[in-house]
């Protein structure tokens, strides 16, 4: 479980920032309540995920002052939109043919 | 959960500024998650030491962290290369064109290097400028290998002209040197020249250090 959670935590950190920005401890508790706490990753992935999805253009990064200390918050960058959309595109069409596959004969 | 971030800083080399913000944030997190803890009636000390757990291991996570720090280091270094070697390229051709410096006749050979020399030059930025798009989704694995391809580049290229310039000063004979240390323009050249390389050799080399570096260290 942890592994594939690891290789989708792109696409759910860029899900849970559609909404609006949020900083790092944020993410974390946004991706607990939306998987209803089965997503136990170590926290200490998300961090770096993050800057690494600024990197690539997806997210916009910036100090502000949240809760009357200095944090860093993320937003979605038009582009990070972008690749939000084609993720779930390509998750539908996977999960779809997984489903049929697992299904077998009706 | 401050020796939590003393451990994965000791584990991370990089620009201090980025790897200072890095660990800033990741304390942040950590007193975030600390803090919700307690609210929920967890006593301070299990607090701190449940958001600790959940962080995960220091050495399992410094590669991801190293990777930004790579990242960060290799574009700084490719940028340098890619402003410096065309800055100086069009600085050397100003000094020819609009001063009384070179005007003398340059023995055979030396002209056809100096063309190469400003091709190579350009060949090089643009090679540097072309790396830089590539760490957007690089991986930790490949922000490290471009990490040392771009230092390899900054010093080659850097021996490379030190050698050719070298020999054109070589070549041209004493009169020409002579020309050069009488010629504000040209000492004001020689100045930017000698601070560009020493710039480039010094983030060439912290780049390529990345080669013989562990992994993420420790």
């Amino acid at each position: 479980m942890k592994d594939s959670v690891r290789g989708h935590l792109d696409a759910m950190l860029l899900a849970v920032l559609e909404p609006g920005p949020l900083h790092g401890y944020a993410v974390i508790e946004a991706l607990r309540q939306r998987s209803g706490g089965r997503f136990d990753l170590p926290t200490g992935t998300v961090y770096p995920a993050l800057r690494a999805l600024e990197r690539a253009g997806y997210l916009s990064g910036s100090w502000s002052t949240v809760g009357g200390r200095k944090r860093r918050t993320y937003a979605l960058t038009g582009s990070g939109r972008h690749a939000l959309s084609a993720e779930r595109t390509d998750w539908r069409d996977f999960s779809r043919a997984l489903d049929a596959t697992l299904a077998g004969e009706a | 959960m401050s020796t939590l971030v003393d451990d994965l800083r000791a584990r991370l080399r990089g620009p201090r500024g980025v790897r200072r913000e890095l660990l800033r944030e990741v304390e942040d997190g950590l007193r975030d998650a600390a803090e919700a803890y307690e609210n929920a009636g967890l006593p301070p000390a299990d607090a701190a030491r449940k958001a600790a757990d959940e962080f995960g291991d220091p050495a399992a996570l410094a590669p991801l962290y190293q990777a930004e720090l790579d990242a960060s280091r290799g574009r700084r270094a490719a940028l340098l290369i890619a402003l410096a070697y065309p800055t100086l390229t069009l600085a050397w051709d100003a000094l020819w064109r609009y001063t009384s410096v070179g005007d003398g006749a340059a023995p055979d050979g030396v002209a056809t290097v100096a063309g190469a020399l400003d091709t190579g030059s350009y060949g090089a930025a643009i090679v540097a400028a072309a790396t830089i798009p590539l760490y957007g989704r690089a991986s930790a694995a490949t922000a490290r290998r471009l990490t040392v391809a771009v230092g390899l580049l900054g010093w080659l290229s850097l021996v490379l002209i030190m050698a050719t310039s070298i020999w054109m000063a070589q070549a041209s004979g004493d009169h020409a040197v002579r020309d050069f240390e009488s010629n504000v323009p040209s000492m004001l050249v020689v100045g930017l020249t000698v601070t560009a390389s020493l710039a480039i050799a010094g983030t060439a080399t912290l780049a390529l250090s990345r080669w013989w570096e562990p992994r993420a260290a420790r």
